[in-house]
């Protein structure tokens, strides 16, 4: 090998184990945020204060908007569960996106739907608005049925009609807590003239017993994909969203569950249709906006759970989404580029944006190119088995003690998941997580890539199989594939 | 006056009524429950709108006290259903509810409640009121 | 290869050690738990019995363990109860030191030791823990004085109006959590928020304006009338919001007038207030603004001409030149 050459492999090597440290360190530097979080999160229940703030005529309306695809199967189960929020003043908007199957047609039959021509804002422009209704058994429930455009374009038609001072953007298959909407109003009830956007903790349904759109026994899903992905969700969710939301950086609301104040959605343009990661950019316009007009601002995460969410058990699906989520990242950040690395633009700008550039978005590049360049150099004898360790180390297995960490902090702070095979699962899997499925997750990164270079767009199919049809875990936690 | 819960006079035929108490929030139901029966009545309990619609129907009891934030069937709605059924349409509503706000008074008594009651509720209040509807029949 | 053994090692160490954390905990969790259950499976009823019987005063005998459960199966009553019962339930936490406990860990140390005392201490309602809870308003931690705030709108004393006001006023406390506590304690609040309504700062007329609105006594209507006239637009829409909710209908033509306000917001307060009055004045000036108006005052038109007048509603969405607020406003009154 020439000089040259190995003189830059083992650079590059370097650089990767660089990374890996920071990551760790950073990732550390979270768990420990969320644990200090947590802790004060529950000791707040006893005096937090739900209770008055559904009493009060003060607290804010809040405009439900379901956007909605062909979810015949869920949507009844739903928007019945969304109704019954424990919630002093709100209303659900479907919009169905050019439904192909029965969506509108259930919710038609179930909601006893009449035809009313419901004014709408123009503000944002969308596909054709075929038809509007509202339920004559309650007038607080809105369907919109339009031409299909995308999930940002039926957000945007639901938003052109919402008539509360805050919107809640939800997927049609989360399922929320009742109290959902209360926990997450309560930081803006608080604060607000500060207070523009509120993130909430996501769960995994997959699993667990539903009934009635709402989570009655929670337990573990019986697919191992799908309990990959609940630890997934705990380190990222409970660990990494609490981080950035305490330095006013949270760089996405996810789309599964988010309020937002409606006038200032309405004033950025309402979403963006050209994307596929319609939630992180609408996050980013928001941060740059606000700060563009030095305007003082929050935005907030609320981690005592609040919405459940179906993920793919597949890996075709799985797949997919994570490869949508590389172009969604990618399209979010290139339109926001300015913001990288601008001290204008404060944490967001100087930490979160390179963080999902070189954490998330390249992380296959140092992750798997440069665990396989570490491993063929120390084959060829370039590297120490010490040091093949120590990056092994760095990169595998502080991942599995993260997990690890993640699943402590849920623990203490949720306790969710109560039976103890359930933990022992969840403690297995975390060495599954992070020795084979994260590689696996850069490698769908890497596909990313060559979508966008060969410019691919659009969502792909999910199937929706209901809630009423998930498998409960197996009592005695066999594994079922 | 004694606000003790003394049980009132004893309906015709001498039968103890029947009330159908439907909460979610299990310390009303029993608070409801337990001063009812003390003062004279069977009480019945359901924790949710579907399970007291189907009580409802089943048993028709002599009055229904109804929270309105119930899931699975909020109280306005299944007023509404019980006001609409011959089986049970004649069975006296009263509406107990911490969502007091006049809009919300007006849409129970809309849906054919002939009494609100808000929470904070006094016991001794609800009993006056049930024995106010059930005196009259 | 003992390199290799050793990180193998150390890394099932750890994640032994934390599984082996997440174990006890559940235990110990699981264990207070059971415990708890079948305390409050058998204090129950001697609860229920407690609090429906006004003959003997004396509570059940108990121990240490029992009395904490005993006091909070109350709270947990107390919190939906009113009237003769929660008197009871003070007079047992007076005389079993409940309340002095509560005092005292209003002087802990810890923040969150006070704010959750603070919190209990307006479930129990005990009226003379009122000065310390208005001593707590200027504690450090927002928690606290959140709580205390919350708690003295519990209490409902009048002479803690000032203090929940200042705290208010001066932000220590969020606006909306003193604005609860204002309208817990009612009318008694209602000589210094009408005094507040001439406060310098817009935002606090506004506010004040607004929960003499929410209180709804409707001999106050003079006294705020005027501020349909204040130089804040904040302050208008709330007065032409609390004239709507305090039915003032011999203000009508002043509502009237605001129809024309220059700002979108008062318009459509006082459109809506004009929905809860009525009167045929009400409805002509009504209409045109339902047609034409922007979007939220437009529809806040259409919805109280709704209200008023559903059969005129249908038959003006009928004519050319409705708009879509009336032709919505037909078709939800169709319903």
């Amino acid at each position: 090998m020439s000089s040259a050459a190995r003189y830059a492999l083992l650079t590059f090597v370097v650089v990767s184990f660089v990374y890996y440290l920071v990551l760790d360190a950073f990732y550390v530097l979270l768990t420990g945020l969320a644990w200090r979080q947590m802790g004060s999160e529950i000791r707040r229940r006893a005096y937090l204060g739900l209770d008055e703030a559904f009493r009060s005529p003060l607290t804010p309306g809040v405009s439900v908007l379901v956007p909605a695809y062909n979810e015949g199967a869920v949507i009844v189960a739903s928007v019945r569960s969304l109704l019954a929020l424990h919630y002093p003043r709100h209303e659900v908007i479907v919009a169905s996106d050019g439904s192909t199957d029965d969506t509108v047609d259930r919710l038609t039959e179930a909601f006893d739907l009449v035809p009313v021509p419901i004014a709408a804002r123009d503000r944002i422009a969308t596909a054709k608005v075929r038809a509007t209704y509202v339920s004559r058994r309650h007038p607080n429930l809105v369907v919109v049925d339009k031409e299909n455009g995308g999930r940002s374009d039926a957000l945007n038609a639901a938003l052109n009609i919402a008539r509360h001072p805050y919107v809640c953007v939800i997927d049609a298959d989360s399922l929320l807590e009742e109290d959902a909407l209360l926990k997450v109003a309560k930081p803006v009830l608080d604060q607000p003239e500060l207070l523009v956007a509120v993130g909430g903790t996501i769960r995994i349904a997959n699993g667990c017993r539903v009934d009635h759109g709402r989570v009655v026994e929670v337990r573990l899903p019986a697919s191992r994909l799908a309990v990959i992905q609940v630890l997934e969700y705990f380190r990222s969710f409970l660990d990494a969203r609490v981080g950035w939301s305490r330095l006013n950086a949270l760089g996405i609301i996810s789309g599964a569950f988010g309020l937002f104040h409606r006038e200032l959605l309405e004033t950025v343009g309402g979403y963006w249709t050209e994307t596929v990661g319609e939630d992180f950019e609408l996050t980013l316009r928001l941060h740059r906006h606000l700060r563009d007009r030095d305007e003082p601002y929050r935005i907030a995460f609320v981690s005592d759970p609040v919405c459940w969410t179906e993920v793919p058990e597949q890996l075709s699906t799985l797949g997919r989404q994570r490869r949508r989520w590389q172009r969604g990242l990618w399209q979010g950040m290139s339109r926001h580029r300015r913001m990288m690395l601008n001290p204008r633009y404060g944490a967001v700008g100087m930490l979160a944006m390179p963080y999902f550039l070189v954490f998330e978005f390249l992380s296959p590049v140092f992750s798997l190119g440069g665990l396989a360049v570490t491993i063929v150099l120390f084959l060829v004898g370039e590297l120490s088995l010490t040091f093949l360790l120590a990056f092994l180390f760095v990169s595998l297995g502080q991942g599995v003690l993260l997990t690890g960490a993640a699943l402590v902090v849920e623990e203490f702070g949720y306790q969710r998941y109560s039976r103890r095979r359930e933990i022992a699962r969840l403690f297995a899997y975390a060495v599954v997580e992070g020795i084979g499925f994260h590689q696996l997750h850069d490698w769908w990164r890497v596909m990313g890539y060559v979508d966008l270079a060969r410019g691919t767009t659009g969502w792909g199919t999910q199937v929706r199989r209901g809630f009423d049809a998930l498998p409960a875990g197996d009592a005695d936690g066999h594994l079922v594939e | 006056m004694s606000d003790s819960d003394a049980p009132g006079p004893a309906p015709e035929g001498g039968e103890r009524p029947v009330v159908l108490a439907a909460d979610d929030d299990t310390d009303v139901l029993e608070l409801v429950t337990f001063r009812l029966e003390r003062s004279g009545y069977t009480v019945l309990q359901a924790h949710d709108g579907e399970e007291a619609w189907a009580l409802a129907r089943e048993v028709k009891p002599d009055l229904a006290v109804l929270d309105v934030m119930m899931p699975k069937l909020d109280g306005f709605e299944l007023t509404r259903r019980i006001r609409a059924d011959e089986a049970t349409r004649r069975i006296p509503i009263i509406l107990l509810t911490a969502r007091a706000q006049d809009p919300d008074v007006q849409e129970g008594f809309d849906a054919g409640a002939d009494d609100y009651l808000r929470k904070p509720f006094s016991p001794q209040e609800l009993r006056s009121r049930v024995q106010a509807i059930l005196g009259r029949r | 290869m003992p390199a290799v053994a050793l990180a193998v090692l150390v890394i099932a160490a750890l994640n032994l050690a934390l599984a082996g954390l997440i174990a006890g905990h559940r235990w110990r969790a699981r264990r207070r738990a059971r415990r708890h259950d079948r305390l409050v499976g058998r204090l129950r009823r001697p609860a229920l019995e407690f609090l429906a019987d006004d003959e003997t005063t004396d509570p059940p005998q108990l121990d240490r363990q029992e009395l904490k459960v005993f006091a909070e199966l109350l709270a947990g009553y107390g919190r939906v109860l009113r009237g003769p019962d929660r008197a009871r339930i003070v007079a047992f936490a007076e005389a079993e030191g409940i309340v002095d406990e509560q005092l005292r860990r209003l002087r802990s140390l810890r923040a969150w030791r006070r704010a959750t005392a603070a919190f209990a201490l307006g479930d129990v309602g005990a009226p003379g823990t009122a000065p310390a809870l208005v001593a707590r308003l200027d504690d450090r931690s927002p928690d606290v004085r959140a709580a205390a705030c919350r708690s003295l709108g519990h209490l409902g004393s009048v002479d803690t109006v000032d203090a929940v006001v200042t705290a208010g006023v001066s932000g220590r406390v969020p606006g909306a959590i003193a604005r609860l506590a204002l309208l817990d304690i009612g009318p008694a609040a209602l000589t210094r928020l009408l005094a507040l309504c001439e406060h310098e700062r817009p935002e606090v007329r506004a506010a004040a304006v607004q929960l003499v609105g929410l209180l709804g006594d409707p001999a106050v209507v003079d006294a705020i009338v005027g501020h349909l006239a204040d130089p804040a637009a904040a302050v208008r829409a709330a007065t032409a919001a609390a004239l709507g909710r305090l039915g003032a209908s011999q203000e009508r033509d002043a509502l009237v007038g605001a129809l024309a306000d220059r700002i979108p917001t008062v318009r459509t307060a006082a459109a809506t207030a004009l929905g809860e009055i009525g009167g045929r004045r009400a409805s002509d000036a009504l209409v045109p603004m339902a047609r034409e108006d922007g979007f939220e005052p437009a529809r806040a038109a259409a919805e109280a001409l709704a209200h008023l007048d559903p059969d005129v509603v249908r038959a003006l969405a009928e004519r050319p030149g409705a708009g879509p607020h009336l032709r919505e406003a037909a078709g939800r009154v169709a319903l």
